[in-house]
């Protein structure tokens, strides 16, 4: 069973940084000199999931599955060659197979957007949250997927 | 309704309910002379609904709570060929289907392909001007900026890019008056493109301009250029120059120029895009020093074949953003002429843009009104009709109430304790009912567009309405309440609502609460929306610091206001800048003293105008991450009341015309 802890989480996209000039970060040892070399990350695009992006899947092995195909396989524990967009795009075609079978549902919305307020004459929002995320998702596959040196984190 | 009546969007939800009331329906689309009066199926609908009463799915068609399940590129194509009468050329047939994919784009369901470089900047955390070509307009790029980069990013249309529009507008017309076309393939294929682009691409100009919460500049118009560009000159000095046969690259010279002025005129540090999916001309902008702001649009193989629904993730903040079903009816209307959703039951709704015998007027546009013919459910068609798409509707985990308990179906997990309604359509029954007197309960629902119990419930619960065979008969307490609403008078719309049980509960439970003390909301969840909008309008209380609700009994004198004001500003400009975001200032007022934005806003003024301090604003640049802080006031819109939503992070609220996030306030000199 999956936590409330973790419904919400941020996605962020980074690139390799390659710094003009070589920097210096001064800690306990001395300087430590950082370079091309230093296989430095910049963070380019950074979103946050505010849904239960799984609180459609009723089966709970299914739903365990594909969080940690999203949330295990792109977190900070793994190096960025190990959190390219391939990965990303593993879980997209995954949630689309699920989708496309029929094995994933609305349900009520975790979070209550700006826009919520104008529309008060309904009941709880429903969400299709995993159709919208891997529409979300595709976009930024779409977007980032040429670039070289690109890689996802999600935490 | 068997006969063309015009509806906007917002009136056609609950025919479109109808539609729906199966749970699925067939989207098709229609260029009358292109496909000879036939229909391209566009896939189906299917809506978010466990039970279909008209009332839940008029809200969730205005939610966006609908998938659309497109057919393959394949089909589509195959179909539209057929329709087109074409056996070949495929790519053009795909190049029209892929202006789908644009009116979905303009429509907000997907969003265009940016260049990752351009991505990186979004959303500008500086002042920046979006000078946008043909393309961006028509491809949708331009309703992107102005639905997710607004207003950090300010958009301007060169009168060229207008131009090429009406120039395609024109050509489509001429074709479409041309009795030829019919007949020919070639012919039919050239209007259905000259339809789909020219007339897409002046909705999309016109929405921004009437209805989008956008500022479209235009740029300075080059007289004789323009001419030159789209019509022969006699001069035989730009004869020679041959410039009226090179349009295109002339109209991208226009473009370029134009943001090139643009850059010339701005400050340092704020930045020129050229939004533009034309590689030629972005090559030329990046020759030139200006930077593109480069997309490519979807194309039909990427389009089709994919389910897209209708509540999608804004893209940079990740709230919901809607689309409801009705927009992108009315975008495909626009761009074929017609489309049409058909329930399982054949029950119809037909909406068209333009016909033989369908006339248009401006107000057409300014009320976004189109044709609309619905049909009756016919028993006989249901049997010929494929089985649409159904959305599952496994019990799943309700995340509220722990996982393991299944959740009840939608509809029976409302709680009828509460009530909820649209806070501003219930401020226009109250004045149609004192205009009136009396209002028969279509008459009611037509004024309210939805379901009208909770509006009746409400009403009748402070002994305002009598409700008597269906009509309801306005009593004594009415003309005193639309009056206090017409005339923006607060403290009298307080005391007559004060009348009403569940406002004056609420209302209670705020007086309850200390300052800076928010308000626990756990048991309102239904009616949050509606008590927060009419305790803000009442200014009861305002919401800030992520939706807490905060009292807001404060309202201190002029002088004490000055010194409270001052006060706070100290205590947030930590580092001495003296300058303090617009937005933050009037949360801590809120908050930590109680003081309601409006009450702020006019003690502002009184205390500068009298002297007892001085306040001035600067920068330009909203803070795009605080967009979701608004607090609802009461406005008048040409005699009507209309409920405001106010940004707090945006300059112009506390000094109207002053676009400018940062505040600087300082005593009186001595």
């Amino acid at each position: 069973m999956l936590g409330n802890s973790n419904i919400k989480w941020t996605l962020t996209i980074w690139r390799d940084f390659l710094p003009a000039r070589p920097l210096a970060l001064p800690s306990d040892q001395g300087n430590r000199v950082l370079d091309s070399d230093s296989g430095l990350q910049e963070q380019v695009y950074s979103w946050r999931m505010r849904e239960d992006a799984f609180a459609g899947i009723p089966d709970e092995e299914t739903r365990k599955g594909l969080h940690d195909r999203l949330l295990s396989a792109l977190d900070d524990s793994k190096s960025p060659a190990d959190r390219r967009l391939g990965v990303l795009e593993g879980f997209v075609q995954e949630a689309e197979s699920l989708i496309k079978a029929g094995k994933v549902s609305w349900s009520p919305s975790q979070s209550r957007s700006d826009e919520d307020a104008d529309h008060e004459d309904g009941s709880q929002v429903q969400i299709n949250s995993l159709l919208a995320l891997t529409t979300h998702l595709k976009w930024i596959l779409a977007c980032f997927g040429d670039r070289p040196g690109i890689s996802v984190l999600v935490r | 309704m068997n006969s063309p009546v015009l509806l906007s969007p917002s009136q056609a939800e609950p025919e479109l309910a109808k539609v729906l009331a199966q749970g699925g329906c067939r989207l098709e689309v229609r260029e009358e002379r292109a496909f000879k009066n036939r229909w391209l199926h566009l896939g189906d609908i299917a809506i978010a609904a466990n039970e279909h009463d008209d009332s839940a799915l008029t809200t969730l068609i205005r939610q966006g709570a609908f998938e659309w399940n497109l057919p393959s590129p394949c089909k589509t194509i195959d179909e539209a060929a057929e329709l087109l009468g074409i056996r070949n050329n495929r790519q053009r047939i795909a190049n029209a289907m892929a202006e789908v994919a644009s009116a979905a784009t303009r429509a907000g369901l997907i969003h265009p392909q940016f260049d990752p470089a351009a991505i990186e900047q979004m959303p500008f955390r500086g002042p920046a001007t979006i000078v946008v070509d043909t393309s961006a307009v028509i491809q949708g790029a331009l309703d992107f900026v102005a639905r997710f980069l607004h207003p950090a990013a300010r958009i301007k249309v060169p009168a060229i890019a207008q131009m090429e529009i009406a120039n395609q507008a024109d050509r489509f017309l001429s074709i479409r008056r041309s009795r030829k076309s019919v007949s020919s393939p070639s012919f039919r294929m050239k209007e259905l493109m000259a339809h789909l682009t020219s007339q897409g691409g002046q909705r999309a100009l016109i929405r921004l301009e009437l209805h989008a919460d956008s500022e479209v500049e235009r740029t300075y118009l080059l007289g004789d250029p323009l001419r030159a560009a789209f019509k022969a000159d006699a001069d035989s000095e730009l004869r020679e120059l041959n410039i009226s046969s090179s349009v295109r690259s002339y109209a991208d010279r226009l473009i370029l120029e134009a943001a090139r002025h643009h850059q010339a005129q701005s400050e340092p540090g704020h930045a020129v895009w050229l939004m533009t999916g034309d590689q030629g001309l972005a090559r030329m902008a990046l020759a030139e020093g200006v930077r593109p702001l480069y997309f490519t649009a979807t194309n039909a193989a990427d389009f089709f074949g994919r389910r897209l629904v209708g509540q999608t993730f804004h893209p940079f903040s990740g709230f919901i953003h809607r689309v409801p079903l009705t927009a992108l009816l009315w975008e495909l209307a626009t761009a074929f002429g017609s489309a049409r959703l058909t329930g399982d039951d054949g029950a119809a709704l037909e909406v068209s843009a333009i016909g033989e015998n369908s006339s248009w007027a401006p107000y057409h546009a300014e009320q976004d009104l189109l044709w609309c013919i619905q049909s009756l459910p016919h028993p006989v068609q249901q049997a010929e009709l494929p089985d649409p798409a159904p959305i599952p509707n496994t019990p799943i985990p309700d995340p509220s109430s722990g996982r393991d308990q299944p959740s009840r179906p939608a509809a029976t997990r409302r709680s009828t304790s509460f009530l909820r309604f649209n806070v501003g359509q219930m401020f226009k029954l109250i004045c149609a009912l004192d205009d009136q007197q009396e209002l028969a309960t279509p008459k009611v629902e037509e004024i309210i567009g939805g379901n009208s119990n909770e509006y009746r419930r409400f009403l009748q619960s402070g002994g305002l309405i009598d409700v008597v065979d269906g009509t309801w008969q306005a009593r004594d307490r009415i003309p005193f309440l639309s009056a206090a609403l017409r005339n923006e008078q607060v403290e009298d719309l307080r005391r007559a609502l004060l009348e009403l049980p569940s406002f004056a509960a609420f209302s209670v439970r705020i007086a309850e609460l200390a300052i800076g003390t928010a308000l626990d909301t756990t048991d309102m969840v239904r009616s949050l929306s509606t008590c927060r909008t009419l305790g803000e309008i009442t200014l009861l209380c305002a919401s800030a610091f992520d939706s807490g609700i905060y009292p807001t009994p404060t309202v201190p004198s002029i002088e004490a206001f000055a010194d409270i004001a001052l006060r706070r500003f100290s205590s947030l400009d930590l580092e001495g800048r003296g300058l303090v975001a617009t937005g933050e200032w009037l949360e801590s007022l809120i908050r930590d003293d109680g003081v309601h934005p409006e009450t702020a806003r006019h003690l502002l003024e009184e205390a500068s105008v009298q002297g007892l301090l001085k306040r001035s604003t600067e920068g330009s640049t909203t803070q795009l991450r605080f967009e979701d802080r608004v607090v609802h006031v009461l406005r008048t819109d040409a005699g009507s009341p209309v409920v405001e939503r106010v940004h707090l992070y945006r300059g112009d609220y506390l000094i109207p015309g002053k676009a400018s996030a940062s505040l600087h306030i300082e005593g009186p000199t001595l």
